[in-house]
């Protein structure tokens, strides 16, 4: 909470930063919810590349993230008056209003403040502690870029780099904070891209997108889908405006955001589906004046998707790790391909075995009823490019990663989510507003269509968000709201405090809130374990002094004998260890001499 | 022309009044079919979330066990 004014402070520089570059790249509007969410976009974009370089240069300290900062800030300073006037008038078109419309701003507003302040609440994100901030805080501990070999660490780089400057200049607070900026981002374009498609049609996308279960379960949260949805709901604006007829930069601009936007995770390749129809458009519309766009757009999203895996061949030998758990045995058998499409279909229909990856059905029926009631030109385009996302995703999927096919599509919805969200999200807007221009009945059948799934997830949305706002508000320590929330925060403050030397191996999910030197788990090669002696001889011989065990987490990594291969005389414990919800303790050991 | 002159909403290709009310039936019955099984399967998904929590946590046991 103390945090809040110098979080609003950097946001701030970023929006008008962001704006300011884009006008000087003649990419400008004059409606403020476009200039926050393309300010934002565009910052993101800088940020990240700038950040990349500073760790590649092993440069990334406080000082030089304070740096990089100020010399934002002071391009934004000569731009402070006139963005006080434009965001002070976008504030005051935002009063409540008793329409339809209205209840649907409302709708998307409420969800938006109850993710702000999930936002300021510490992280607890499983896949966050786990990998997504690790990488990060490994980054920061050695100042920059160096070949980790982790199996999550070298996948995801594209937003690390804004969490990188976060953590840099306040700590994961900031981190956190820019993933939410980056989601208001993304609903802001969203609803500027319905917007242009049909006036009116902004407020029910913004509605449409915040109501969809995979956005309102990650509003404030630090997951990497709504940061990718951020770069494709831009390319998204930027190939409306460029359809629009504004002009071959805005086809640049959304093939660089298309880019971007496949940088944050290489399972967002469906975009790639949008930035097909713009270079399409743009070379039957513009011919052989199509060239430079053409080229400069590809050439910014060739930076923007290619650096991380250019790093990664460069130090791990590959341009995309592998996605081993999802290369399945030969031995393995598939189902069919019609029943695969079929589990597909169901769980994108309904609801995945996680909630939080379901699209709801609004987004569904928004892209269908776009389509089949002809709604402008813009719902079809919409429409098909959601179809067509669909099919290169499950095309992809079932051609190029069998072990994928067979058993995981269950549960990565969530996957497709920037792609369908934001097309999904634009397109029921369109068709909402089309539905409330209409009868009274129709216009009441599209407030149930929004409101039916959404009073649950606010209800929800607003459970989880209870739970937070103590700590989010200072009320509760972090030590309190991280050690009832995360099983092994008390293990790991305990390694902390531990006198020198430690070198620990977490046995555990999720590590992040460990500050001493580690070796990685997935530095010992497990093959070769097959007692706790062997394993107390990897870890020696790779420096560590104690390992940190959780249960379960040895037995996953083929330990014979699991929780109980932890005796002496290799191993002696300290202290009692500590609760874990399989009925077992968590428990830390100190390694032997040899 | 430009796109955004073709991006109105075209009469000449909207469906006819009556084909537009027989769709539009038989969209809604679909749709309401479709929120009927999607909140069925999402009250599932969110008792088995709960139910994790629940699982998982001391504090969620003791607040709500």
């Amino acid at each position: 909470m103390i945090a809040l004014p110098g979080f609003l402070i950097v946001g701030t520089v970023f929006v008008v930063f962001g704006d300011r570059l884009a006008r000087a790249l003649k990419l400008g509007s004059e409606r403020p919810a476009e200039r926050f969410g393309l300010g934002l976009a565009v910052s993101f974009a800088v940020v990240t590349f700038a950040v990349f370089l500073l760790a590649l240069a092993r440069r990334v300290s406080f000082a030089s993230s304070a740096i990089l900062l100020g010399l934002m800030a002071c391009v934004s300073l000569f731009s402070l008056r006139e963005t006080g006037r434009w965001a002070g008038s976008w504030v005051s078109s935002l009063r409540p209003r008793r329409t339809a419309e209205g209840a649907m701003g409302a709708l998307a507003g409420t969800l938006v403040v109850l993710g702000g302040l999930a936002a300021m609440a510490p992280p607890t994100g499983i896949d966050t502690l786990h990998y997504h901030f690790v990488a990060v805080k490994r980054m920061l501990q050695a100042g920059g870029l160096v070949p980790d070999g982790g199996p999550y660490f070298h996948r995801t780089g594209g937003f690390y780099f804004p969490y990188l400057l976060g953590m840099a200049l306040q700590g994961d607070g900031l981190a956190k904070f820019f993933n939410f900026a980056a989601a208001s981002s993304a609903l802001a374009l969203i609803a500027a891209a319905a917007d242009r498609l049909k006036p009116g049609a902004g407020v029910p996308a913004a509605a449409a997108a915040a109501s969809s279960p995979v956005v309102a379960a990650y509003l404030g949260y630090e997951f990497l889908e709504l940061p990718a949805l951020m770069y494709v709901s831009a390319a998204l604006y930027a190939a409306v405006r460029y359809r629009a007829g504004d002009g071959g930069r805005w086809a640049a601009a959304a093939l660089a955001f298309a880019g971007f936007g496949l940088g944050v995770k290489p399972s967002n390749f469906a975009v790639l589906v949008l930035a097909a129809f713009v270079a399409i458009e743009l070379l039957r519309r513009d011919g052989t004046r199509a060239w430079r766009p053409l080229a400069a757009g590809t050439l910014v999203a060739a930076v923007g998707a290619g650096f991380w895996p250019l790093w990664n061949l460069a130090s791990v030998g590959r341009l995309f790790p592998s996605y081993a758990f999802f290369e399945a045995p030969a031995s393995e058998t598939h189902p069919s391909f019609l029943a695969w499409v079929g589990s597909v279909a169901w769980f994108i229909l309904a609801a995945p075995p996680y909630w939080s990856d379901a699209f709801g059905p609004l987004l569904v029926l928004g892209a269908v009823g776009a389509a089949l009631f002809r709604v402008g030109h813009g719902g079809r385009f919409l429409s098909s490019a959601a179809a067509l996302s669909l099919v290169l995703y499950v095309g992809f999927i079932a051609t190029a990663m069998p072990g994928y096919f067979s058993r995981a599509v269950h549960s990565h919805n969530r996957y497709l989510s920037p792609v369908l969200v934001a097309l999904g999200a634009a397109a029921a807007g369109v068709f909402l507003r089309w539905a409330l221009d209409g009868s009274p009945a129709a216009r009441r059948l599209a407030l149930a269509a929004v409101f039916i799934p959404a009073l649950p997830l606010l209800a929800l949305k607003a459970g989880r968000t209870a739970v937070a706002v103590p700590a989010a508000l200072g009320i509760e320590s972090r030590d309190s709201y991280l050690g009832k929330k995360i099983e092994v925060y008390d293990a790991c403050l305990a390694v902390n405090r531990l006198p020198e030397p430690v070198r620990v191996l977490p046995l555990v999910h999720q590590p992040y809130f460990l500050d001493r030197p580690v070796v990685e788990l997935w530095t010992i090669d497990w093959r070769n374990v097959r007692s706790g002696e062997d394993l107390a001889r990897a870890a020696r011989s790779a420096g560590a002094t104690h390992v940190l065990v959780e249960p379960r987490i040895p037995e996953n990594c083929g330990l014979p004998g699991g929780t109980n291969a932890f005796v002496p005389p290799d191993f002696r414990e300290i202290g009692d260890g500590w609760d874990h919800w399989d009925g077992r303790r968590i428990r830390l050991y100190e390694l032997s001499p040899e | 022309m430009l796109y955004a002159e073709t991006m109105k909403d075209d009469p000449a290709s909207s469906p006819a009044p009556g084909s537009l009310r027989r769709r539009a039936t038989v969209f809604v019955a679909v749709a309401v079919a479709y929120y009927g099984l999607y909140l069925v399967v999402f009250a599932f998904r969110v008792s088995d979330y709960w139910k994790d929590v629940m699982r998982h946590f001391p504090f969620a046991r003791k607040l709500f066990g």
